[in-house]
């Protein structure tokens, strides 16, 4: 489904529209979406297959929430216990205050602890069309667990296909490759625009920018991100930078913790975060079984720490991205009670010190608080860097 | 090659709960009831040097408890069946044994059949924890210091600082189901990295249909070629029906007690939940094992029997079911509130196995003792529930409750357990409306005394349990 022709772009700069779309209710394209008949389904982790729910002929608008904005958390923590990690409980508080009412469905997976035992209270207390959950082995070694995502992902397209009637054709599917293929070919152009020696853009631009990739039509956001690229690279580059920043760790999707380390002077250039360049990285093969080829990349793109048996990977992928932006220093943050990042940033950094790259480990919540005791740390972090 | 002697000097955690067995056993053997009546200088005078160190280190209310009538077979049977298997374990290790450390969630039974002699990593930690003030607070700290932090859980944790300072020996390979959580599944991660060990992953699917536990059995089998392949330990089919039938007449008295803790009064002291759940972990280990449970169910039946329950005479039973489990570290509690305030304990989430559903390994082939077995592991205290959706936590505990007669329920959460306390509301809200009974939350920690006090734990509780009396 093309919604472009009914949205109003809000700024006649790509830049601008793209780094200040509205989010949820107010957002225009998916506003234009579900007036033009289409459905919307959420999802949170980036082991969820988007071109397979993308590709349904009943026009499914997969978006990736977040809980940017929210402020508090009180009714999902009548739900969740304090040691739930503050992601997870915004989440679900937007759920029950009614801002994710549009959502006709939710594909959520058991890849954390405390996202998965949100399941019930999404069915009980919210209440959607749609909910289901795509459940991902815990190791990508041995043919029997792709065995076993692949088939949960089938299992997904037929219990869309069972609720709405209809089913995705692989000449569709094939179509929904190529769009996000395309997509991640653009993002990949727009981290090179951050990488370069004076970066064309901000980390909390690239981060706004990324976040309305999460919430527009890959159609709609494909062309607007290309026309931004051209932008951005007619600009003059930042070179008064004090130092190279690299973000890692938990799920982010706010600009909060960027604007706190780009505040000292540093710029964020490059992250290894599922919401970014881990979300961008490998393409879906657009040849062979569309189905098949979906599953095999997203089950074998470099893993959440949660896989057991992935810890060289990630590292070799932590060092890969860290030397293509020639980064002064890396920054791993971690939501207070996020276990899987916990102990990968402990790990990650004992081996990259021992390498000569510096670490930070803050912890902070997704909520905007502690600004502080955040920028104080980043300015120590950058003064043993020497900057 | 070293003696027995050697390797159990050589590991701090193998000597103490070794000496732990001897002083329990020893106490009990005096005939006294309580701990006014032993003659303590004697005692000590009679100790080994190392043995009488420990005592000034052991909870006092921990002897009280295990002197009481209730409570001396149990502990005496249960402490002669961990002395065996420690003796078991450090001659397989002196013999040049490769280490195999198992994840709680596995059966035993599978590598004592390979021949080798699995070394439960979470377990002595527990036992520890439970005998001794402090108990393994050093060995969490040393990891926190490698930058874990708290709300990661204690339970690998503890091993893993018991590791960094040589008091238990470095695996050669670590097998581990992927239930219940990412915490431990990280703290793996994490030990493979710092002592370099091969882990070996049984992924546990987060369903729990038929679809599930098939991929799951064929998980087992990848998981057995792989121990054989990097062990040259080959599956015996004998060696393995041995320790199953052991485990097989173990479990007999398990289901046993399970029905008697139905009656009313609750006949099974509520301190034996705990032993029950390291039982549970060395299951078919040996037949010091099957003997411990004998000896529970049978003086259970004979309590039972007679009419007679295990809290203070005089006292109302308050039958209480804990969802969360009992805490480790906190091993005489069960016994404090049976006296105080007639509390009894009976059932809990670490130790709750529904029979109906796992029964008994049909020792007929290898294929039906694997099967049997994962079947178990499936659907063992952490594996059933931990790993999948809330409702089937919520079903259990709605039908023990209402099974067990039971006229409260108490939620001890352990902090780093998230997956749990993300369903503790739903539970006690249907506890409350489909069963009509309370719950209680309160927030502890499985193995660190220092998260909440015993004290203020006893106030936290007592306060509870006095509006129910």
């Amino acid at each position: 489904m093309h919604v472009e022709a009914s949205v109003v772009p809000t700024s006649a700069s790509a830049v601008e529209e793209l780094a200040g779309l509205p989010l949820r209710a107010d957002n225009p394209y998916i506003n234009a979406w579900k007036d033009n008949g289409g459905k919307v389904f959420g999802y949170v982790c980036s082991y969820v297959p988007e071109e397979l729910l993308y590709a349904q002929p009943v026009g499914l608008l997969p978006i990736r929430m977040g809980a940017v904005g929210c402020e508090t958390t009180e009714d999902a923590d009548v739900c969740l216990h304090k040691s739930i990690c503050s992601f997870t409980r915004c989440l679900l508080q937007l759920g029950l205050s009614g801002d994710y009412g549009f959502l006709d469905g939710f594909v959520m997976t058991d890849a954390c602890d405390q996202m998965r035992r949100t399941y019930e209270y999404w069915r009980d207390e919210v209440g959607l069309d749609f909910l289901t959950m795509v459940t991902i082995p815990h190791s990508v070694e041995g043919e029997q667990r792709f065995a076993w995502y692949l088939e949960e992902i089938r299992r997904l397209a037929e219990a869309v296909a069972e609720r709405y009637g209809s089913s995705a054709s692989d000449r569709e599917l094939a179509d929904a490759i190529v769009t996000y293929n395309r997509y991640r070919r653009l993002m990949l152009e727009l981290y090179a625009l951050r990488t370069a020696a004076a970066p064309k853009l901000s980390g909390a631009e690239a981060m706004r920018i990324t976040r309305a990739g999460f919430n527009m039509p890959k159609h709609a956001f494909n062309e607007r991100l290309h026309e931004a690229i051209g932008e951005l690279a007619a600009r003059p580059g930042i070179d008064d930078y004090r130092a190279r920043i690299m973000i890692g760790g938990s799920y982010l999707d706010d600009t909060f913790l960027i604007d706190i380390i780009e505040s000292t002077g540093a710029v964020v250039v490059t992250d290894t975060l599922c919401s970014g360049r881990k979300y961008i990285e490998s393409m879906v093969a657009e040849d062979g079984d569309p189905t098949e080829a979906i599953a095999r990349r997203y089950f074998e793109h470099t893993s959440c720490p949660r896989m057991i048996g992935g810890f060289e990977q990630r590292l070799d992928f932590t060092k890969r991205i860290a030397a293509e932006a020639r980064v002064d220093g890396i920054i791993f943050h971690r939501l207070p009670f996020c276990d899987n990042h916990s102990v990968e940033n402990t790990m990650e950094s004992r081996e990259l010190n021992k390498l000569g790259i510096p670490t930070l480990n803050l912890e902070s919540e997704y909520l905007a608080t502690d600004e502080g005791r955040i920028k104080t740390r980043v300015q120590a972090f950058l003064e043993k860097l020497g900057k | 090659m070293e003696t027995q002697q050697g390797s159990l000097s050589r590991y701090d955690h193998f000597r103490k709960v070794d000496a732990v067995c001897d002083l329990f056993q020893m106490a009990i053997a005096t005939g006294a009831s309580s701990p006014a009546d032993l003659d303590i200088p004697t005692l000590m005078g009679i100790l080994p040097e190392y043995h009488a160190s420990l005592v000034p280190q052991i909870y006092p209310e921990v002897i009280e408890a295990i002197l009481k009538p209730k409570n001396r077979g149990a502990t005496l049977s249960h402490m002669a069946a961990v002395k065996r298997y420690v003796t078991d374990l450090t001659t397989a290790l002196d013999s040049g044994q490769p280490v195999i450390y198992n994840f709680a969630v596995t059966t035993p039974e599978i590598f004592l059949g390979m021949g080798l002699v699995p070394l439960c990593y979470e377990l002595l930690p527990i036992y520890l924890a439970g005998a001794f003030v402090g108990g393994v607070d050093q060995d969490i700290d040393l990891t926190e210091d490698e930058g874990i932090p708290g709300h990661v859980c204690s339970a690998q944790k503890a091993p893993n600082g018991a590791l960094m300072s040589g008091k238990m020996p470095m695996p050669d390979i670590m097998v581990k189901t992927t239930v219940p959580c990412n915490s431990s599944n990280m703290m793996y991660q994490w030990a493979q990295q710092q002592f370099g060990a091969r882990v070996v992953v049984v992924d546990s699917p987060y369903y729990s249909n038929r679809r599930a536990f098939r991929y799951y059995v064929e998980e087992w089998k990848n998981m057995i070629a792989s121990v054989e392949r990097l062990t040259g330990h080959k599956l015996d089919e004998d060696r393995l029906r041995h320790h199953v039938e052991l485990g097989n007449e173990q479990l007999k008295y398990y289901y046993g007690m399970q029905e008697l803790r139905r009656r009313i009064p609750n006949p099974d002291p509520g301190m034996h939940r705990a032993l029950d759940v390291a039982a549970l972990y060395l299951c078919g280990a040996n037949q010091e094992m099957v003997e411990y449970s004998r000896t529970c169910y049978q003086e259970a039946r004979e309590r039972a029997d007679s009419g007679l329950g295990v809290v203070a005479p005089g006292r109302k039973e308050i039958r209480t079911v804990w969802t969360w489990g009992m805490t480790p570290h906190m091993l005489y509690l069960p016994d404090w509130l049976e006296e105080r305030f007639g509390m009894s304990f009976l059932e809990c989430g670490l130790s709750y196995m529904p029979s109906e559903v796992v029964g008994y390994v049909d020792t007929t082939s290898v294929d039906t003792m694997i099967e049997g077995l994962a079947l178990r592991a499936f659907n063992m205290p952490m594996g059933r529930t931990g790993m999948t959706h809330a409702d089937l936590m919520i079903e259990d505990f709605v039908k023990v409750a209402k099974a067990y007669h039971a006229d409260a329920a108490v939620f001890s959460g352990h902090m780093a357990c998230k997956h749990s306390w993300a369903v503790a509301k739903m539970l006690g809200d249907a506890l409350q409306e489909r069963a009509g009974i309370p719950s209680f939350k309160w927030e502890t920690d499985l193995l660190d005394t220092r998260f909440t006090p015993h004290a203020s734990a006893k106030a936290q509780l007592a306060e509870f349990f006095e509006t129910l009396m």
